[in-house]
């Protein structure tokens, strides 16, 4: 399937697609790395998203994210980044896919998530470890597919639709569980329940389309 | 995509947080770029797009 075959040429994106793309954005970087001082100060000051009062799950969360972000010092968030999601051995929380759906790193998902990303026309950028189940990569692709770039057109929500059902869905709630529960995190539980009432919304609303 | 389908999926994302007249930018307006981007990225876009201008950390489009 060609880039062409598979992107939408319709009209530019709209801002609630905006609004997902950036929040995938946020998500991937924030479990890529620890939040740089930038980063934090933004997450507290924004005002574009649940910006009227609304006090629905995602809401909440995102309020509750941005008070730990106000609160949040870099250095601590980092040791608590490095503590949970990189260890030393086996690290208290596992951030693949695979390690989610079949209890082993660099399963069978992987080979098929690779193929797809083939597909899309999508590679990782030299110098990236990380095995591409990583939930950082997986929502990259996610705001790839919604926003696109400066080479490729949005893709259409069927083609969003499938790639969240086939690699995210089934795993994010283990996930978020296991970054909730683990006793390392403190900023890290309040990104893992934004992240978890952000992609009960994706996907309910591809229910929707 | 029918129009009809995508008013209601719009819909559905604003009611809940998700986007709306100010959503375009949720984040970060303007941050420097970030020290792991790597040479051959392309530039972010810049039309009110940007929070992902320093977190664009993981795929580029494969030139084939």
């Amino acid at each position: 399937m060609s880039v062409g075959a598979l992107h939408n040429a319709e009209a530019p994106i709209c801002d609630e697609d905006l609004a997902r793309a950036e929040v995938y954005a946020l998500i991937s970087s924030l479990l890529y790395q620890a939040p740089s001082n930038e980063l934090l100060r933004a997450i507290t000051s924004s005002n574009s998203l649940c910006n009227d009062g609304s006090v629905t799950e995602l809401c909440r969360a995102w309020r509750a994210l941005q008070q730990a972000a106000a609160h949040g010092d870099t250095d601590r968030i980092k040791d608590e980044f490095d503590t949970a999601f990189i260890g030393t051995g086996r690290q208290p929380v596992m951030l693949y896919g695979s390690f989610y759906v079949t209890g082993f790193l660099h399963d069978k998902p992987l080979a098929r998530l690779r193929e797809q990303l083939t597909q899309i026309s999508v590679k990782r950028q030299t110098g990236r470890h990380e095995s591409e189940d990583h939930i950082s990569a997986l929502c990259d692709v996610m705001r790839f597919l919604i926003a696109g770039n400066g080479e490729a057109l949005p893709a259409s929500i069927d083609a969003q639709r499938q790639f969240f059902r086939q690699h995210i869905e089934q795993w994010y709630p283990q996930l978020c569980a296991a970054i909730d529960t683990a006793t390392e995190t403190q900023f890290y539980k309040h990104v893992a329940n934004f992240m978890r009432e952000f992609f009960v919304i994706e996907d309910a609303a591809f229910d929707i389309a | 995509m029918a129009t009809k389908t995508s008013t209601a999926r719009r819909k559905f994302l604003t009611t809940l947080g998700v986007g709306g007249a100010a959503a375009a930018a949720i984040a970060v307006s303007k941050t420097p770029a970030p020290a792991q981007r790597t040479p051959n990225q392309p530039a972010a876009p810049s039309k009110g797009y940007q929070l992902s201008e320093h977190v664009r950390n993981y795929y580029r489009t494969a030139k084939v």
